[in-house]
């Protein structure tokens, strides 16, 4: 077992709308070992971007712990990649680059940063180019290469290939695998995809819907790169699925016996 | 038609040049059927800009003093505007407290702040400037006001997970994304302004380009009358091309050719 990186203890969030009160998060604990690749599997809407919201500190939590820090205690440095590149459109992909860097690189040192990780997802020839330039996936390659560019020890990724058509999204996937084990970064996913969550994850954690709480935890140690021909992974695909549709009965059940009642 | 001879005619057929030219022979023709006095035609007129208006005693002056308010009136509203415009689009309880008082701007007659621009400030050389910055900076507003609405929430979302300082985020996000309102709001800022300088010049001025056509018109000379209007319009055009043009293919070279 490594070490755990990311440890949420009892997180609840509750959102406070026209006087009624929303509870999105329900008492959800779980912890990240470094250096895995970990995911978050829910339904649409369940509250998963809420979480990753809560996780980066662009929102408050309601109730509950998170500790995010290393082993020497102090803070991790943590970056994101959204469901769309969110690209500055008036900057080139350089520049959208190194526009988060912050103060501690100069300028030449955060340009060769930006090229380094613009090689590791084959664009570097299109670093002058403008976000309209590109393509969509490429768009949220330039994504994934700003948010390694700080050099974070935790990935957080938010559906990042859900606006992409499937065939871009499976070369995009394998390309992440393979980045992930060169760069030896904590991923945290996010996904409503299964077979995408069943090809990439150490471990699944499944979500039910709102209020969001864990439904299942699952390690998976199929060995990697992963096909979707191998048996193996096929029956781990149909396990899944079969949880996936128990949760939504049980859900539903309590949704029957609440409204009978 | 097939599209060879459209494209052959349309470089033949330069679309602002033949408007420019249509124009010159519908207002050749109009003269033709109305009396000499009341619709001179394009070439007494013309010779009226170079002999009657540019050669004239005091043109410079005349001119000066036009440009001077358009500048002062254009820079007040200007600055007012956004001002109002920016603390509207970010705070909501001030977007309600004066988008009444933004629509009452708009709806007041120009004429009425012309008027009691002089009632109030009786006919100094900077009475027009009154009216012209309590017309135009509400157009200013609302654009500005439109422009920190329009910013991308997830952008600004971005830059702070990226922990982006709050400096470059208004400097990198808010600022570029508010460039094309501050261009439109200086557009039509600028061709309200220089309108309404014009009219408040009828009312409270004794010297201006407005004064000059209200002179002429007194003396019934629809000639010199048009011959200001014209020159004026000339400049008004130069400014449109040489500067605004020019800025905005500047300030918004990163946006795709088929915009611009």
């Amino acid at each position: 077992m490594g070490y755990k990186l990311i440890r949420v203890n009892g997180l609840k969030k509750v959102f406070h709308q026209d006087g009624g009160e929303l509870l999105v998060l329900d008492n959800l604990s779980f912890d990240v070992e470094e250096g895995s690749f970990t995911t978050v599997l829910g339904p649409s809407g369940c509250g998963k971007s809420t979480l990753l919201n809560i996780l980066t500190g662009l929102e408050d939590l309601s109730a509950g712990t998170i500790d995010i820090s290393s082993s020497g205690r102090e803070k991790v440095k943590m970056s994101y990649v959204f469901q769309t590149a969110r690209l500055l459109p008036w900057k080139s992909v350089i520049d959208n680059i190194t526009f988060v860097h912050g103060m501690e690189k100069s300028k030449e040192e955060g340009a060769e940063v930006a090229i380094e990780y613009l090689k590791l997802v084959g664009l570097e020839e299109f670093a002058h180019h403008y976000p309209h330039q590109l393509s969509g996936g490429m768009q949220q390659r330039v994504g994934i290469a700003r948010a390694l560019s700080v050099e974070p020890v935790v990935l957080l990724m938010d559906e990042p290939f859900s606006h992409l058509d499937e065939i871009t999204a499976k070369r995009m996937r394998a390309d992440l695998e393979d980045i992930w084990q060169k760069t030896k970064v904590t991923i945290f996913f996010i996904t409503h995809d299964l077979s995408e969550a069943a090809l990439l994850s150490d471990r699944i954690i499944f979500m039910t819907q709102k209020p969001a709480q864990i439904y299942k935890d699952f390690t998976i140690d199929l060995p990697r790169p992963r096909s979707e021909e191998d048996q193996r992974f096929f029956e781990l695909q149909k396990k899944l699925s079969r949880q996936f549709h128990l949760m939504q009965e049980s859900y539903e059940e309590i949704e029957d016996r609440l409204q009978t009642s | 038609m097939d599209t060879t001879l459209k494209t052959r005619l349309t470089k033949v057929f330069h679309p602002k040049v033949t408007g420019i030219v249509c124009l010159f022979i519908l207002w050749e023709i109009a003269s033709l059927i109305t009396p000499e006095n009341l619709f001179p035609n394009p070439y007494v007129v013309g010779r009226a800009v170079i002999l009657g208006v540019i050669l004239k005693e005091g043109f410079l002056f005349h001119v000066g003093m036009t440009g001077l308010r358009i500048i002062i009136g254009f820079c007040i509203s200007f600055s007012m505007g956004m001002s109002l415009g920016v603390l509207m689009g970010a705070k909501r309880f001030w977007e309600e407290f004066f988008t009444d008082y933004v629509i009452i701007g708009l709806t007041i007659p120009s004429l009425a702040w012309a008027v009691i621009g002089v009632l109030w400030l009786g006919l100094r050389p900077l009475t027009p400037v009154f009216a012209t910055a309590m017309i135009v900076f509400p157009y200013v507003a609302i654009n500005f006001w439109e422009g920190v609405k329009d910013v991308d929430k997830d952008l600004v979302d971005m830059g702070r997970a990226f922990d982006v300082s709050k400096r470059r985020i208004i400097r990198h996000i808010y600022i570029p994304s508010i460039l094309p309102f501050t261009l439109a709001a200086a557009r039509i800022g600028f061709s309200i302004s220089w309108k309404i300088v014009i009219v408040g010049e009828v009312f409270g001025a004794s010297n201006g380009i407005g004064y000059m056509i209200y002179y002429w018109y007194h003396m019934f000379n629809m000639r010199l009358v048009l011959a200001w209007l014209l020159f004026f319009t000339f400049v008004m055009l130069l400014v449109e091309y040489f500067i605004f043009k020019r800025l905005e293919r500047s300030l918004l070279a990163w946006r795709p050719q088929a915009i611009l």
